[in-house]
């Protein structure tokens, strides 16, 4: 096969070419150039910035026939061997396929030979981190203390799941991700090379679209210069990468925020037809809204959001009519539903419904603002009842709900929607009884299983801060209203409208029980009575009842 | 590296991909890309083919790898004359791969020794298997330019095998080419998309289904209509839908979800029992299930969108009786019976537990 993909041919072979890494590429080459070069070195970073690159240029670094040198000659016999992937002393194991602990067994075996015609012997490990938990223990001694003619590099993606033991052995140096300008640049010099015409704004999408990973990027230009005949144009760019345009998902933003459930329905339509991936469309999403709340709340917006200013001026005027709370929720909401759209066999059907079920989201009243209504309602009960009598005359009339002010006539009217009569009403009545019967309804109405308990009750005084209710029941039942004393100060509180204290006047009825003991003792006897069970012998019967004349 | 350009390959510098198993439909631009690699000499070491299943990825897959490999670019213009008119030339392209060529028979019927096709065993590919085809690349093909490398359904590659693809992905050996087909790049790991040119298949127009339908089975227009606007783009589900009777299935259904508002238990669990009994369609039904709801809800926002355009007057009928959040409660219930069924749980339960929710939904 001929065609060689851009991200190998130009793959960089010299500290010079690699893009945008100076922070490792200095400590490299000032290393290589003192000749403290450290034993073992662990490159971690996302895909596509350098890793492998980097290591093979540093064995060619450290094994080039000019002594160690920061600028390898890639001339002499071990440059090239390892440019072309043949060095015999510079050994790249595919860490993911011989992540057993008997390959590495075979290395220890065969590292302690002399290197063949290199200063040394240099083990590059890729993907290193999926070597099984073995593998690494087995690692650990000769990674420590490794004979002097060896150096072990070591590139992951995912140096979290790299033994502590094996990263405290290892010189470690993060990879960060390539800056948009800098993938320009480089695919610009590319494109020149290749003699491809390609606009500036084009290159930009792609480098967008490869989140920073030169290798993305390179791939997807590879794709594009293949697909195209002549210079390239931007819509077929668009076309080719399949980039879920900027502005669908501002539209679907939009729509949500709407509550315009046809046009989302229209845009995920065409996203599916033109075979996009609805899971990444879904993630973009998840993206927008949180960027939009980041926005709403309007602090460090331009270090915390990663979108080109302009964007962040739409997302400013999309945020602008939207409560903060209800943008939260809405995120809140697409990160829950997130596993039943990955997981779901229908993306589409899954994606449809799950976006409807968040634009039927009702707007919800922040926290603050529910407290400080609370807050209100409350004063008005201390305040007295005058107040509040003065309200339910008011609530008779209609009043817009929606963003009205809290006044003191939503609080009527939430009060009015109790069921129970206006507190102020039953206090002024003073009679005894009506009082006693609505503490009892209230009681009832929140602790039906009271009413029995409390056909046993009586008022028996009333002060000003407090009832007497006199108890004539059985000790069980004693017990327990004595216990729900706090449902009693509560209810009597709610009729009364201001704090009142319930004192029970408990007068345990002993003959009651007694009755019952001696019932029972009864009906035992005759249970035991041997003419009893001589009867129901006879009959070949069964006692059902028994009954005390 | 390997420079010599393939000898023979500028005679014909205008090739068409077309696969020679079955047509591809609505897929021009994936053809057109294909093409180009081809024309252009450009073809990739990695592609990733991506759609929803049932739009022509595996025969594509085999077709690239045909085309690679056919040997009409290798054969005179006299070679060209033998080979039928219909499928050789179409307005002064050449459509490859020929099919009828020795390479290309040997690929078709699977016994090409450098066309390797992994696919799946039991439900993923497994580390052992990506071994072994790294112990089969580290030979040079026996005799084909471009031997190819067809991973199919590479989303189910786990973990270990992903991880263990990368480094031969990256720089395979030479003349190689590696073809992955999933359903979305999503599934798979970023570090290999990374090293792949992804290309998209769109699912197939309601229009070309029809067109499909009415030609091969035979099916009128209005059936077709139907079949096609719920198969969802899949030719592959399309053409199960024409030969399991499938509309009078869903209608089936239908009727018993028709009283749903209203349910008499036991004749939902009699009706749970009766889809347990064809456990083959029990998928099936809990996708028709899900676009039945999934329309009822739809349908009061935008009519226009259902997907049993043909039950308008149902759907119509019964939206106004349902809650929007019972629908959704319904609809969340059956992905949650989807996914338990898809791990092997006992279905008959999960038929149950999902009827009686349905039920309860609306209580």
């Amino acid at each position: 096969m001929s065609y060689l993909v851009l991200a190998r041919k130009y793959r960089p072979q010299t500290f010079e070419q690699v893009v945008n890494q100076p922070h490792v590429i200095q400590t490299l080459t000032n290393a290589v150039a003192a000749d403290r070069m450290a034993h073992a070195i662990l490159f971690s970073g996302p895909r596509g910035t350098g890793k492998t690159t980097i290591a093979r240029i540093l064995a060619k670094a450290m094994n080039c026939h000019g002594g160690p040198t920061p600028t390898p000659c890639n001339r002499c016999r071990s440059c090239m061997e390892i440019t072309t992937g043949k060095a015999a002393d510079v050994f790249e194991i595919d860490g993911a396929s011989n992540n057993g602990v008997d390959q590495v067994r075979d290395l220890r075996e065969n590292i302690k030979y002399m290197p063949q015609h290199s200063r040394y012997k240099i083990y590059i490990i890729d993907e290193v981190h999926m070597l099984s938990t073995a593998a690494f223990n087995a690692l650990l001694k000769t990674l420590e203390e490794p004979p002097a003619h060896v150096l072990f590099f070591f590139a992951t993606t995912e140096p979290h799941k790299i033994p502590v033991t094996i990263l405290s052995r290892c010189q470690r140096h993060d990879l960060k991700r390539i800056g948009l300008e800098d993938i320009c640049r480089h695919m610009a010099d590319i494109c020149t090379r290749e003699s491809i015409s390609i606009s500036a704004d084009s290159l930009a999408l792609i480098a967008r679209e490869a989140g920073g990973c030169m290798r993305d990027a390179l791939s997807l230009l590879d794709q594009v210069v293949s697909f195209s005949t002549g210079p390239i144009q931007h819509e077929q760019i668009l076309e080719v990468l399949g980039v879920v345009d900027r502005k669908l998902i501002f539209d679907s933003a939009q729509a949500i925020l709407e509550h315009d459930i046809p046009a989302i329905l229209e845009i995920i339509d065409a996203l599916f037809n033109r075979g996009h991936d609805l899971k990444k469309y879904y993630a973009e999403l998840c993206t927008h809204f949180r960027n939009l709340l980041v926005i709403k709340l309007g602090q460090q917006v331009e270090r915390l959001v990663d979108v080109p200013a302009h964007e962040i001026e739409q997302m400013q005027v999309q945020a602008r009519n939207v409560a903060g709370i209800h943008l939260s929720r809405m995120l809140e909401r697409l990160l829950q539903e997130e596993v039943f759209v990955k997981s779901s066999s229908q993306t589409k059907l899954a994606l449809e419904v799950t976006l409807i079920k968040i634009i039927e989201l009702k707007p919800a009243l922040p926290i603050e603002s529910l407290i400080e209504k609370i807050d209100i309602l409350r004063n008005e009960f201390q305040q007295g009842t005058l107040v509040l009598q003065e309200r339910t005359e008011q609530s008779g009339e209609d009043r817009p709900l929606a963003g009205a002010p809290m006044d003191q006539g939503r609080v009527a009217e939430l009060h009015q929607a109790k069921p129970m009569p206006a507190a102020g009403l039953v206090a002024q009545t003073k009679d005894p009884a009506a009082i006693w019967e609505d503490i009892c309804r209230r009681i009832v109405a929140k602790h039906p299983a009271m009413a029995t308990s409390l056909a046993d009750c009586t008022l028996a005084g009333l002060t000003e801060g407090g009832l007497v209710i006199q108890v004539k029941t059985n000790a069980f039942k004693a017990d327990m209203i004595q216990r729900k004393k706090a449902l009693f100060d509560e209810m009597a509180a709610e009729s009364f409208g201001r704090k009142m204290d319930c004192r029970f006047d408990i007068q345990v009825d002993i003959s009651q029980e007694k009755a019952a003991a001696q019932n029972g003792r009864l009906r035992e006897e005759a249970l035991r009575h041997p003419l009893v069970a001589e009867a129901v012998e006879l009959f070949q019967g069964k006692i059902v009842d028994v009954k005390i004349l | 590296m390997i420079t010599k350009r393939v000898a023979g390959s500028d005679i014909l510098s205008d090739l068409q991909l077309q696969p020679a198993t079955q047509s591809l439909i609505d897929q021009e631009k994936v053809i057109r890309f294909l093409s180009a690699t081809l024309n252009k000499r450009t073809i990739p070491q990695a592609l990733l083919l991506t759609g929803i299943p049932g739009v022509g990825k595996q025969d594509t897959a085999l077709a690239y790898a045909m085309a690679c490999n056919c040997s009409i670019r290798l054969e005179t213009a006299r070679a060209l004359e033998e080979i039928p008119e219909n499928q050789a030339r179409g307005q002064g392209q050449t459509k490859i791969p020929c099919g009828v060529c020795k390479t290309c028979r040997k690929i078709i019927s699977g016994q090409h020794p450098d066309v390797i096709n992994v696919k799946p065993s039991a439900r993923v590919i497994t580390i052992a298997q990506i071994r072994d085809l790294c112990r089969c690349l580290t030979v040079r093909p026996y005799e084909a330019r471009v031997r190819a490398v067809i991973i199919s359904d590479a989303g189910r590659l786990n973990a270990e095998a992903g991880n263990a693809m990368l480094k031969i992905l990256e720089e395979p050996p030479a003349r190689t080419i590696f073809i992955l087909t999933a359903l979305q790049a999503s599934e798979l790991l970023a570090t290999i998309v990374s090293r792949c040119q992804q290309i998209r298949f769109r699912p197939i127009s309601v229009k070309s289904l029809v067109e499909w339908m009415t030609a091969t089975h035979g099916l009128n227009p209005e059936e077709a209509g139907i079949l096609a606007q719920m198969a969802g783009g899949s030719l592959a589900k399309a053409q199960i839908m024409c030969e399991t009777n499938w509309i009078s299935f869903r209608n089936s259904l239908l009727r018993e979800l028709a009283q749903l508002p209203n349910p008499s238990i036991t004749r939902l669990l009699l009706f749970a029992e009766q889809l347990c009994d064809k456990k083959e369609r029990l998928t099936e039904a809990l996708e028709i299930f899900q676009t039945w709801f999934r329309d009822l809800i739809v349908f009061s926002k935008a009519p226009h969108q259902i997907i049993n355009k043909d039950m308008k007057a149902a759907i119509a009928g019964m939206g106004p009786k349902w809650q929007s959040a019972a629908l959704h409660g319904i609809l969340s219930a059956i992905g949650n019976a989807q996914r338990r069924i898809e791990a092997n749980a006992n279905a008959r339960l999960i038929m149950d537990t999902l009827m009686l929710q349905m039920a309860g939904g609306v209580l």
